[in-house]
């Protein structure tokens, strides 16, 4: 049996040869789907990178912050308008126009993120429902600039990035960087409170952490990403409607970090890849496609409540710990 | 250093704190002793900031803290450690002192750098002093209860406290663990010249070890004075032994 602290070097000394190839060969995976896979897999490998995203974005809050974020969708949607309103009416070129998406969620973040941390758990997460849902209404209610219920189509983006090859490599990019700086950010000395605070709030304010001033941070970086995920969705559909801020899209992503494990970081992506790929190709053959869904949650619900991944790295763990019993000093 | 003046606290019918005062002078080592219900945790989340005292204030360093919330009370140089152990049981031992070095050093909301090469020295070296550093890489909760008692004191003093409040430091404790936490407590004090307040039924650790008792009964103070004083006194016989002595 070797000392603790000797495992816990080699635990690290593990993780960090996982991380530093994980960079590499994420990226030469992302660069050779789109040679190898026919134009419509690209398209669903783009959805899934983009909706894994946003129910990673959301994960940073709910997963790793404990925070009942019962309305992420409201700040994806806010990106998605927010992106396609400067491409349509503005007609802003497009990098100014990427740019402002973020930080228009990160506002109503800060906005939404103000009220709502002054209360905690459920009532937190009710409040943050009803103010998303009154930006819903709004969007849904302003024709003349939203096109209310109908949305927004045929949104004028650069020639490079209106093919679908073309959209999918940007995307990657995008998402590969954002998944890394959202790594940074959960190992950060910011994620590693944000999950005290999650563990054990009235020890995290004995420590001299103000939670309430971490957590609203936490909303606004969290907000910050689905704003860029919302305009990475436009990049890919060229369109925007009001049903991707509804409610039950921020049910949905919940679902994809449940499912796929939301003490884990890639659990949310998994989750987002499990619940895109039922919808798109369990709908071929059935309208009652929700109903596999529903089977399969319950089954995690019951037998591996930690999701998916979070079974798998469990049981990772027991065996890396039972590898450095046997490790040479 | 710290000043409780005339503080109460009710909770619904029950009058848990009727006036009660205290004073703990830098460098000393103040036990508050009392039965049960006597009020004495119930001092001690006011002193820190969990819960709002109804009259009375509270005086830390001269300056009144009483309307400051946990955190801003403890960045004043309050820390605490919890009658029933709180701390982050799911994370290793190390984090959660690295935590509170984290805190302490204004680091909490740096996005920028990996939180593991942080503090990495100081939080070893706190380990080291509570005697925990074999622990450093174990999840918190799998931890004995006396080792997650003695953790707990390590978090406390990983903000830097100018004062240490102990809530029943040994309660719940094997003999061993006791005299282990007795021994960390007696070492801790001799060596950093920490000025403590602790509350604990063990009472030769509290004769032991104090420069000071104060006995409070019914939410009220009987007395505060030296160990030999608070012995002889008839007030305090009357309160532990209804008079009978």
């Amino acid at each position: 049996m070797v000392a603790p602290s000797l495992s816990l070097a080699y635990r690290a000394r593990s993780l960090l040869r996982l991380e530093t190839l994980a960079f590499p060969t994420a990226a030469a995976v992302l660069f050779l789907l789109p040679l190898v896979l026919p134009e419509f897999y690209v398209y669903f490998a783009a959805l899934v990178l983009v909706t894994g995203l946003f129910a990673t974005s959301l994960n940073l809050v709910l997963g790793y912050g404990g925070m009942y974020q019962f309305h992420h969708a409201v700040f994806y949607g806010a990106g998605a308008y927010a992106f396609a309103l400067m491409l349509a009416k503005a007609h802003a070129p497009l990098w100014p126009a990427f740019l402002f998406a973020p930080l228009v969620s990160a506002m109503l973040g800060l906005l939404i993120g103000a009220i709502c941390v002054r209360l905690s758990k459920l009532y937190f997460g009710m409040l943050q429902l009803s103010l998303g849902s009154l930006v819903w209404a709004v969007v849904f209610r302003w024709y003349s600039f939203t096109g209310g219920g109908d949305g927004l189509h045929e949104i004028p983006l650069p020639d490079a990035i209106s093919t679908t090859r073309g959209a999918y490599y940007l995307t990657a990019v995008v998402v590969l960087i954002c998944m890394v700086l959202l790594y940074r950010i959960v190992n950060s000395p910011f994620g590693k409170i944000f999950q005290a605070i999650r563990d054990n709030p009235q020890r995290s304010e004995a420590i001299g952490v103000d939670i309430r001033l971490h957590q609203l941070k936490g909303e606004v970086l969290a907000a910050f990403f689905a704003g860029i995920a919302g305009a990475l969705y436009v990049v890919v559909e060229g369109s925007v409607v009001p049903d991707m801020m509804f409610w039950t899209a921020s049910m949905e992503v919940m679902v994809m970090c449940l499912l796929g494990g939301w003490y884990t970081f890639l659990g949310p992506l998994f989750g987002a890849a499990v619940i895109l790929g039922l919808r798109t190709f369990a709908g071929i053959y059935t309208d009652h496609w929700p109903l596999i869904l529903g089977i399969i949650l319950m089954a995690v619900i019951l037998f591996f409540p930690e999701g998916v991944l979070g079974l798998l790295l469990r049981r990772a763990n027991s065996k890396m710990e039972l590898s450095t019993e046997t490790e040479p000093e | 250093m710290l000043r409780v003046e005339g503080i109460r606290k009710s909770f619904d019918r029950f009058n848990a704190l009727s006036g009660a005062d205290l004073h703990v002078g830098s460098g000393k080592i103040v036990a508050v002793i009392g039965p049960n219900g006597a009020g004495k945790s119930t001092m001690f989340k006011i002193i820190t900031g969990h819960l709002k005292p109804e009259g009375g204030r509270v005086l830390f360093g001269g300056e009144p803290i009483s309307s400051l919330s946990p955190h801003e009370i403890c960045r004043k140089g309050i820390g605490m450690a919890f009658q029933i152990v709180n701390i982050f049981s799911r994370m290793s031992v190390f984090e959660n002192v690295q935590a509170a070095v984290l805190s302490r050093t204004r680091q909490a909301g740096n996005i920028f750098r990996a939180a593991s090469k942080m503090a990495v020295g100081e939080t070893m070296e706190i380990l080291a002093s509570v005697g925990l550093r074999e622990k450093a890489g174990s999840i918190a909760g799998k931890l004995s209860y006396g080792d997650q008692k003695v953790l707990e004191i390590a978090i406390a003093l990983s903000t830097s406290p100018r004062l240490l409040i102990l809530d029943e430091p040994t309660a719940g404790m094997s003999s061993e663990e006791a005299a282990v936490c007795t021994g960390l407590i007696r070492r801790l004090t001799a060596e950093q010249g920490l000025t403590v307040l602790f509350c604990e039924h063990n009472i030769e650790l509290v004769l032991s070890l104090s420069d000071e008792i104060m006995v409070l009964q019914g939410g009220k103070t009987i007395i505060q004075d030296c160990p030999e004083a608070v012995c002889k006194s008839p007030a305090v016989r009357d309160a532990y032994l209804g008079g009978a002595a």
